[in-house]
Parts: structure tokens; C-alpha cells; sequence
């Protein structure tokens, strides 16, 4: 169809340049690898804690109502004041705009389905397993960081690919604030009526996503089995 | 009224059948005991017979008719069925359980309300627990509901497995008692599964010892497998204290007796006692012997040694209570 | 787009504005209650259908997990993008992305739901003589109401963020007056944070609704004293 050939021309003719889809690519998985490793950052330890001590199953389950609650497009929205506040006080932030709420809406964004999954990993580790290494003599944190989190790392990783997910999917949406990314050419196509653009922009956004849900599964069955064997 | 015809099943991804080639006739109005060990494929059997588990080879028939000529869940809706776990349904209320069947049978709503009344008095069955949700029952309570529920359309067979395997052994006894006294009043044809030999002996009219791959071992009458085991197998199952159980069958009127002079301090009995009570009495007589009278006809004198003779005795077998 | 530089200072949100424009509002209301109410509606009856014909042939279970679960991770905006050349700029583009949306968390549940019946119950209710769809209907389905209401209220929740991102193709609901708030010269805040007000407010209100018709629709559930 004519349409379809039209698609294929346009990969054909825009890869290069600074508005070209790789450089626009390199600028989406940027984003979205800062945001997921910032929330990572921010999520991991309270929810390790948290689970660790047990406790958390309320907050877990409210915190990923909440995170479903709030929509994506809203939370790119609302962090435009945030960061232009902030860009006005801070020297080293020039602009309002473009990165900087894109990344704080992802961070916001990401942080729900991290938490979730470290804290429910940690929480579904076979307590007798626990209770043994305590016995062996393992303090609290290298229980943590040796028996729990080890063994909940299938969750954990399941929580980071939906985060990504996630975030892949807002930072199209960053091309709102004036960011760049894959969701330029889905916003711009659609300001400029031209539909070719629009559709390679999608089919490119849609193949991120799918790419990286895929890649995160792989690795989560490359994992070494979460299945605990008595000695 | 139901009647095996080399029935055999193999369930897929096995190499043994669960059921080979079983021929067996359970007579009308009676209750079948199908026990043995377990895996034998008595629960398959059952199944078959309502077709919860399609046979490989052979037929099945209920009434003369094979299970076959009609679809399952019309045969079903004239055949009971009882399960070890009950399997009410958690979201209807008792009433709407029992009324399960009638309610698929199309019965006029005033027809359904007298029969549901009807079956809560005969299972014993509080009438104020008709409105409530089985998690509000106690087991034994369930229990009884779902036998309610299996009779609700007063269908001629009754198929019970492992019915009273999940409550305590007191509760147990009562309700086993209960279907015999039910089952005086019905005269269904029932069969019933359990790995419980004693209990196949307290209810069978008839009692079907199974092995692996449904084969049968012996069928008969409890006295028939007390007395004369067909096997080695049989006689193992039934344990070494079987001699004792026969005695419980037995009554102290069905033997035959000598009318001999009665010593002195010598107490009663009557013929309708059961051997075991016998036994104890005798043994703790002056003469070793108890007197067995009729209201006041002297019958004769049960001696130690009559008792003994009678469950030693293989050639003849000792009579059983009638039913 | 281009973003101004600065932009004058203005509060974060302006009551009298809301005041002025309260039938907009209750206009931008209905529209986001339809856009999420037909999408459930419709990924329920879609996800019914795919469940079944799961259940009927099980070679299709992988493919119907496989296609739902593309549909659930595209990016919403790329999904509508998609279909616009096809579609166009409708109501039916965007009702085709969010059912699409919703198929994977509804059929799987539906599956959960009809899988986690006491097989005990089952296999009396076909043993008292209930046709395998009679017993979809009486049985299954009533029993399994907990799991499929948990997953309507996630699908119900998600729909409403997601109607937001129809702004962009004319529609939007609450998502309306976030997007009038990005386009506007030196940004809007006001309606910004109306948007997001309206929809996770909108998003908790049908979650409730969707808890309290549990409660009615299971009364079994709730009694649990013993006699």
C-alpha cells in the first residue's frame, strides 16, 4: 500500500542528523536509563528495609493504587511548575523545560512499580530461609543484601522492566514539554498533519517498548532460580 | 440395577489401567461397599458410573439402560452424588443447594419448598440453617446438606465417596448410623467408596474388596468375606481381628443351641444379642455359660465352647443380623 | 511547539477560573465517564469472549496472552498514533486503544477467576447434572466474581489515566484542560492541576463504586461465622 511505502521511505531518509530517529532514540533511552536508575536509587533501600522488617504490605498496596491513579500525561504536566521554580533558584538547572520535568515525571513514575516489587520480593522470601542465615550469624543487612534481595531478585527485576516500560512510555510524552525523544515525531506529525511521521514515530516508540519488556523477561530467566534448596 | 460390563480405563500418561475389566452387578435397593487400598480404582469405578470418568472399554448400565444412551448431565440429574469434601456451592445458601437439582428439573416453586422441608427433616437438619451459607455450617452440618442436596430429586441411585472421611470419628459413627436409618426408610441403591473396611462392613449389604488396576478381589455379603476370604489379600485387608468383628455381626439367637439343664447363677440372654456381648457376659459367669431365652422360652444354654466352635467354624459360615 | 522562555508568575491554581467554567467542566466530566465506562464495558465482553475461547481450545491460551500483552505494552499515545491513519482522529480510535488496553488485565483475570473455583465445587455441580456452560454461568463465574472485580478496578483505573492522553487526538476528558494548560503562552497551571484532580478523582470514585458493587454482588462472602 502506498502508505506503507511511504512509512519505509521515511525510515529510509531520516535516521541521521540531530533530528534524525537515532539521535532522537539516543535521547529517549537516555531519559528514561537516568530516571529508572534514579528511582532505583530512591525506591530500593526503604523498600528493601521495609519488606525486610515485614511490615509494608498497606503501603505497598497504596502506592501502586496511587501510582495507577495518578495519570502519566498529568504528572509531565504538574512537574513543569516544579521545574521551572526550580531552574529559576538553582544555576546549574538553565531551563525549565525539555529534560528536567520529562525526567522528573519518569523518576515520580518510576518509583511505584520499583518499590512494589522490592518490597513484595523481600516480603515473599521464605522466612525459614531467613531465620537460618540469621542462626549462621548474618547480620540484618547482609541478611538483606546476601539472602533477600538475592532470592528476590525475580520480583525486583519484574518491578524494574515495568518501570521501564513505564517510562519509555512517559518520556513520549516529554515531547509535551518541549523534550526530544521518539514522542517529537508522534507530536510534531501531529501538529503538521503529516501522517507518515506520526506513524513512524508510533511504530518506533511501540518497538522500544515491546524491545525492552522482551530484553528485561530474557534476563529475568537468565536469573539464577529463585527456588530455594534445603542443604 | 447397575451393572459393570468388562469396564476397563486407562487414564492418559499412564501405562497400567486403573480399571481392568471389571464385571460387577450391584442389585436394586441395596448398599455397595466398594473398598481396597488405595489407587485400586474404586473412586474410578464410581466416577464411571455417572460418567464423571468415560470408560475405555466395556459398558455401564443403570436400569438396563447403558449410561451412554443419554447425555451426562441428564443421566447425572437422576443419579446423587456424594462427595468426601461436599463440594456445596460457597455462594448459595443451604436451601439453594439442596434445591440444585430439582431447580434444573424445572419443579414448580411450591413443589421445591415442600421438598426441600421434606429432605431437612429427614437428614436432620435444623430448618433455620436453610437460609444461611455453608462457611456459617460446622462439617458434620455439611455433611448432611449434601446428602440433602444428592436425594433432592428422590433419584434411584446414590453414589457416595469417602462421604464421611472428613469429619471426626464420633460424628462419623452418627452419620453412618443415620444412612442406615435413612436407607431402611428409601431403599435407594447405593454405592459408596471407602478405604475404611470396618466402615464397609457396617454399611454394605454387599462389599466389593478391590486391588490395583479394580480388580476384584471378592464380592459378598460382609459374612461372606469374614468367613471365607477368597484370598490372602482379602484376608490381610480385613485384619487378623476379623473373627471378632463376625462375632459383632452375629446374633446369639442364630446359633443353634442344646436345651440343657441350667446351672445355678447362670445369667439371661436374649436371642437377639450380639455375640460379642455374649462373650462378655459368659466369660464373667460362675458356669462359663450364659441362658438364652425367648421372653420365657428356654431356647438353650450358650456355652464358652459353642462360641468358639461357631467363629472357628469355616464351614459354616454364622448368620448375619437380617436386614 | 515552542515553549516560551519565561513565563509570568502565577499561581499554582485560581479558584475563579474553576467558577467560571463549571459546565465545561461537568462537559470535560461526561466525556471521560463515557470514554472509560465504553472501554470497560467493551474489554469486559471482548475479554469475556477471548477467555472462553481460551477455555474451548487451549492451543489459543499463548496467543491470546501473547497479542494482549503487545496491546498492554505499547505506549498508549504510540497506540492511538498507530491507528490514526486508519481511523483518523475519532471517538473510534480512541476506544480501540483503550479496549485494547484493557483486554490483558481483564481476560487474565477472568481466567484466574474461573481457574481458582474449588475444583470440589466443579465437580458436584457436574455431577448434579449442569451442562459445562450452565455451570460457567451458575457456578464459575459467581464464585470468581473477587478476582474479576479486582481486575476490573485496575483495568477502571488505568482507563482513566489513560482517556487523558486522548486530549491529543480531540477528546480527553479531564486530560482536556491538561493539554490546554501545556498549549496555552506561558503555560496554564490551573488547568493543569484541575486535570489531574478531575481524573484521579473520577479514578477513585469508580474504584469505590466498583468495591461497593463487590460487596453487594457477593453476600456470600461476608458471612463467615460459624453456626
Amino acid at each position: 500500500m502506498d502508505f506503507l511505502s511511504e512509512v519505509l521511505d521515511w525510515f529510509a531518509n531520516n535516521w541521521d542528523g540531530s533530528a534524525g530517529y537515532v539521535a532522537r532514540l539516543a535521547e529517549h533511552l537516555n531519559v528514561s536509563a537516568v530516571s529508572v536508575v534514579i528511582a532505583a536509587g530512591l525506591a530500593i533501600p526503604p523498600a528493601a528495609w521495609i519488606g525486610h522488617r515485614g511490615k509494608g504490605a498497606v503501603l505497598g498496596a497504596s502506592l501502586a493504587n496511587l501510582g495507577r491513579a495518578i495519570p502519566s500525561f498529568g504528572i509531565v504536566a504538574l512537574s513543569l511548575p516544579v521545574t521551572i521554580w526550580l531552574a529559576k533558584r538553582l544555576p546549574f538547572i538553565d531551563s525549565g523545560l525539555g529534560f528536567f520535568p520529562t525526567a522528573v515525571a519518569m523518576v515520580a513514575l518510576a518509583i511505584p512499580p520499583i518499590f512494589l516489587g522490592v518490597l513484595t520480593g523481600v516480603r515473599e522470601v521464605d522466612q525459614d530461609t531467613v531465620e537460618a542465615g540469621r542462626g549462621m550469624g548474618l547480620s540484618e543487612v547482609q541478611l538483606l543484601t546476601r539472602v533477600e534481595l538475592p532470592l528476590a531478585s525475580p520480583l525486583i527485576l519484574s518491578g524494574l522492566r515495568v518501570a521501564f516500560v513505564q517510562v519509555v512510555a512517559t518520556a513520549t510524552l516529554g515531547a509535551l514539554v518541549a523534550y526530544g525523544g521518539l514522542g517529537r515525531f508522534i507530536v510534531d506529525g501531529f501538529a503538521q498533519h503529516d501522517d507518515v511521521e506520526l506513524f513512524a514515530g508510533a511504530v518506533l516508540v511501540a518497538a522500544l517498548a515491546l524491545l525492552s519488556d522482551w530484553l528485561f523477561r530474557l534476563l529475568a530467566r537468565r536469573l539464577p532460580t529463585s527456588r530455594v534448596v534445603s542443604p | 440395577m447397575i451393572r459393570f460390563d468388562r469396564v476397563t480405563k486407562v487414564f492418559a500418561g499412564s501405562s497400567a489401567p486403573a480399571v481392568e475389566n471389571l464385571s460387577l452387578e450391584i442389585p436394586a435397593g441395596e448398599i455397595v461397599v466398594l473398598v481396597g487400598p488405595s489407587g485400586c480404582g474404586k473412586t474410578t469405578s464410581l466416577k464411571m458410573i455417572n460418567r464423571l470418568v468415560e470408560p475405555n472399554r466395556g459398558r455401564i448400565e443403570v436400569a438396563g439402560r447403558d449410561v451412554r444412551s443419554v447425555s451426562a448431565p441428564r443421566l447425572r440429574q437422576s443419579i446423587g452424588y456424594v462427595i468426601q469434601r461436599v463440594g456445596l456451592f460457597p455462594h448459595r445458601t443451604v436451601a439453594q443447594n439442596i434445591e440444585t437439582v430439582p431447580r434444573l428439573l424445572s419443579w414448580e416453586p411450591a413443589r421445591i419448598r415442600r421438598r426441600v422441608e421434606e429432605l431437612a427433616t429427614l437428614t436432620g437438619l435444623d430448618h433455620h440453617l436453610l437460609g444461611r451459607y455453608p462457611s456459617q455450617l460446622s462439617g458434620g452440618q455439611q455433611q448432611r446438606v449434601g446428602v440433602a442436596r444428592a436425594l433432592a430429586s428422590d433419584p434411584p441411585v446414590l453414589l457416595m465417596d469417602e462421604p464421611f472421611g472428613a469429619v471426626d470419628p464420633i460424628i462419623r459413627a452418627r452419620l453412618q448410623d443415620e444412612l442406615l436409618a435413612l436407607q431402611a426408610r428409601l431403599r435407594k441403591t447405593i454405592v459408596l467408596v471407602t478405604h475404611d473396611i470396618d466402615e464397609a462392613i457396617k454399611l454394605g449389604d454387599r462389599v466389593a474388596l478391590m486391588q490395583q488396576g479394580g480388580h476384584l478381589e471378592q464380592y459378598g455379603t460382609p459374612a461372606e468375606l469374614l468367613s471365607s476370604p477368597a484370598s490372602r489379600f482379602v484376608e490381610e485387608f480385613l485384619g487378623a481381628d476379623r473373627g471378632l468383628v463376625r462375632l459383632d455381626l452375629a446374633q446369639v439367637g442364630q446359633l443353634s443351641l442344646q436345651t440343657v439343664p441350667i446351672p445355678d447363677g447362670t445369667p439371661r440372654l436374649g436371642p437377639q444379642h450380639g455375640l460379642i456381648e455374649a462373650l462378655r457376659l459368659i466369660l464373667s459367669a460362675p458356669a462359663k455359660a450364659a441362658a438364652v431365652y425367648d421372653n420365657d422360652n428356654y431356647l438353650g444354654l450358650l456355652t464358652l465352647e459353642r462360641i468358639v466352635e461357631a467363629v472357628l467354624d469355616r464351614t459354616q459360615p454364622i448368620p448375619v443380623k437380617t436386614p | 511547539m515552542t515553549p516560551p522562555l519565561a513565563q509570568a508568575a502565577q499561581p499554582l491554581f485560581r479558584f475563579e477560573w474553576v467558577a467560571d467554567h463549571l459546565s465545561e467542566i461537568a462537559d470535560r466530566l461526561a466525556e471521560h465517564l463515557t470514554l472509560v465506562l465504553a472501554a470497560v464495558g467493551i474489554g469486559l465482553l471482548v475479554s469475556f469472549g477471548l477467555a472462553l475461547a481460551a477455555i474451548r481450545w487451549r492451543r489459543l491460551r499463548g496467543v491470546i496472552s501473547s497479542v494482549t500483552g503487545i496491546l498492554y505494552t505499547i505506549p498508549s499515545l504510540a497506540l492511538f498514533a498507530l491507528l490514526i491513519p486508519l481511523t483518523g482522529l475519532s471517538l473510534l480510535t480512541a476506544e480501540i486503544g483503550l479496549v485494547s488496553y484493557t483486554l490483558f488485565i481483564l481476560t487474565g483475570s477472568i481466567l484466574d477467576a474461573i481457574a481458582g473455583v474449588d475444583p470440589a465445587v466443579t465437580e458436584t455441580a457436574d455431577a448434579m447434572g449442569y451442562s459445562r456452560s450452565r455451570r460457567l454461568l451458575a457456578v464459575e463465574l459467581p464464585l470468581g466474581l473477587p478476582i474479576i472485580f479486582s481486575g476490573l478496578r485496575v483495568a477502571a483505573v488505568t482507563v482513566v489515566g489513560l482517556v487523558t492522553v486522548t486530549a491529543l487526538i480531540g477528546l480527553g476528558g479531564f486530560g482536556f484542560f491538561i493539554l490546554d494548560g501545556l498549549t496555552r503562552p506561558g503555560f496554564f497551571w490551573t488547568t493543569i492541576v484541575l486535570g489531574v484532580i478531575g481524573s484521579v478523582g473520577l479514578a477513585v470514585a469508580i474504584d469505590f463504586a466498583l468495591a461497593l458493587s463487590e460487596r453487594l454482588l457477593t453476600p456470600w462472602a461476608r458471612r463467615k461465622a460459624p453456626a
